[in-house]
């Protein structure tokens, strides 16, 4: 018997079948949780997060409602995981940003030395993003992994909205172009 | 061409507009190439990056925590106690499902919604008659079902009335995994006249606080389910209903009719 489909497996727990859910949880753990915590940089946070995305997954409606029209299985599972994890990252900083937009905003722009001196934490996409120069890495980093609003990105880089999502498209490219070459080197395709 | 409902692209893509603005988006999706090009853009960067980010190893013992806390927080049970086809609710305790029914089919009155409410009163004990109906052809379902395995409330208390007036409750609290809720049903109550709505009151320390009111119908019979979102923390002493000359009371000006300690 071959390894149940990510399709089967779901529609086993749409019958609230634990098994399933056990299964697909192994298979997406760490995925999931990498994401998680690299969006949310907390253990606790992360957890909380992967507890929050299989409890969708259980319930099956609203986010947790998945079919083909969402595109593959393990793209929209990935997207519910980041957006689960900007969610509570907006919830935990709500009161600062009630207390003071502006500073905690600026708190979060990563420090490029610190992401460098790191070199247990080096991945393909962090030596992607270091190849970018420091403004695109933050259009990234703000946009994708803290899901700012455009107006907020505008505030912290200063940038006129308008101009925002063209420098976030330019951003990405870049990044991609980068992922590309990486993949190159490492794998030799 | 870059038109004004352009803007909202990023909002949309992370979740930040209003449900209104989103879908007024969705349908300049459907017309404008530039958003649906930008859109798979963004989605297929989400696909893409975790493949690319070094994994982390969880926490010892996530994994059971995890799937501990699905299934202790979950409404329905596994399937190795689903029951009759036919039955969408879980079987709960009769004085549960009777509450859990009101909150079905009785709509959820938070004191804000309240304002509106001495309007629908009508069309309220029309759905409340259904509710008890349903209430009892459930409670009968139940009789044959005992010992199956569901989840159970987590706290049940019988609403005492302060002076010799015929009223009776029950408030449960439980969690059908959206957070504790409250629940309060109770019978034989007297009419309400003009504004006037039972309030429900979490008490700590003599400080009762707002949760929830309702009205109730030609036999005296009403009830409300109230999210106790975020105060669950707080160590409630004891739940009351009195009677108020208008919703949305910030403390009490009636007389406490019913009392029951958690
Ligand atoms: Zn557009």
């Amino acid at each position: 018997m071959g390894k149940p489909t990510d399709k089967e497996l779901y529609e086993r727990i749409q019958m609230k079948d634990k098994a399933a859910l056990e299964l697909m949880y192994d298979r997406y753990e760490k995925l999931l949780y990498s994401l998680a915590y690299r969006i949310t940089k907390d253990p606790h946070f992360s957890e909380e997060v992967m507890q929050d995305v299989f409890m969708k997954l259980w319930n099956g409606k609203g986010a947790g409602q998945y079919n083909e029209d969402k595109g593959k299985f393990s793209s929209w599972l990935l997207t519910v995981t980041r957006n689960t994890s900007i969610d509570l990252l907006r919830k935990k900083k709500e009161v600062e940003y009630q207390w003071d937009e502006r500073d905690s905003l600026q708190e979060e722009i990563p420090s490029v030395e610190k992401e460098v001196e790191d070199q247990e934490k080096r991945d393909e996409l962090t030596e992607a993003m270091d190849t970018l120069p420091d403004e695109q890495q933050r259009m990234i980093y703000l946009f994708y992994f803290q899901g700012l609003s455009q107006q907020n990105i505008s505030k912290v880089c200063e940038l006129p909205v308008g101009t925002v999502k063209g420098r976030i498209r330019l951003a990405l490219k870049k990044l991609r172009e980068n992922l590309a070459t990486e993949r190159r080197v490492d794998h030799g395709k | 061409m870059e038109n004004k409902r352009c803007d909202y692209l990023i909002d949309y893509f992370n979740g930040l507009l209003s449900e209104n603005d989103s879908r007024q988006f969705e349908q300049h999706l459907q017309q404008c190439e530039d958003c649906q090009k930008e859109l798979q853009e963004f989605k297929a960067l989400t696909e893409d990056l975790p493949l690319h980010m070094k994994q982390v190893d969880p926490p010892e013992g996530m994994k059971d925590r995890v799937l501990d806390h699905v299934m202790t927080n979950d409404p329905v049970p596994s399937n190795q106690f689903i029951k009759k086809k036919n039955s969408k609710l879980p079987i709960w305790s009769g004085v549960l499902a009777a509450a859990l029914l009101l909150s079905v089919g009785v709509n959820i009155y938070t004191t804000v919604e309240m304002q509106q409410l001495s309007s629908e009163n009508e069309n309220l004990n029309a759905q409340l008659s259904d509710a008890q109906l349903a209430i009892s052809e459930l409670q009968e379902e139940q009789e044959d079902e005992e010992d199956t395995g569901v989840a159970s409330p987590e706290q049940t208390a019988s609403l005492v009335p302060l002076e010799e007036n015929g009223f009776t409750g029950m408030a449960t609290v439980t969690d059908n995994g959206e957070g504790p809720e409250l629940l309060v049903q109770v019978q034989n109550m007297e009419a309400l006249h003009g504004d006037e709505v039972y309030q429900v009151w979490l008490i700590e320390e003599e400080t009762p606080v707002a949760s929830g009111s309702f009205v109730i119908d030609e036999h005296g019979v009403g009830g409300v389910s109230y999210h106790m979102s975020g105060e669950m923390e707080q160590n409630w002493e004891s739940v009351a209903v009195s009677k108020e000359p208008q919703p949305g009371n910030e403390q009490p000006e009636g007389e406490i009719l019913l009392e029951s300690e958690l």
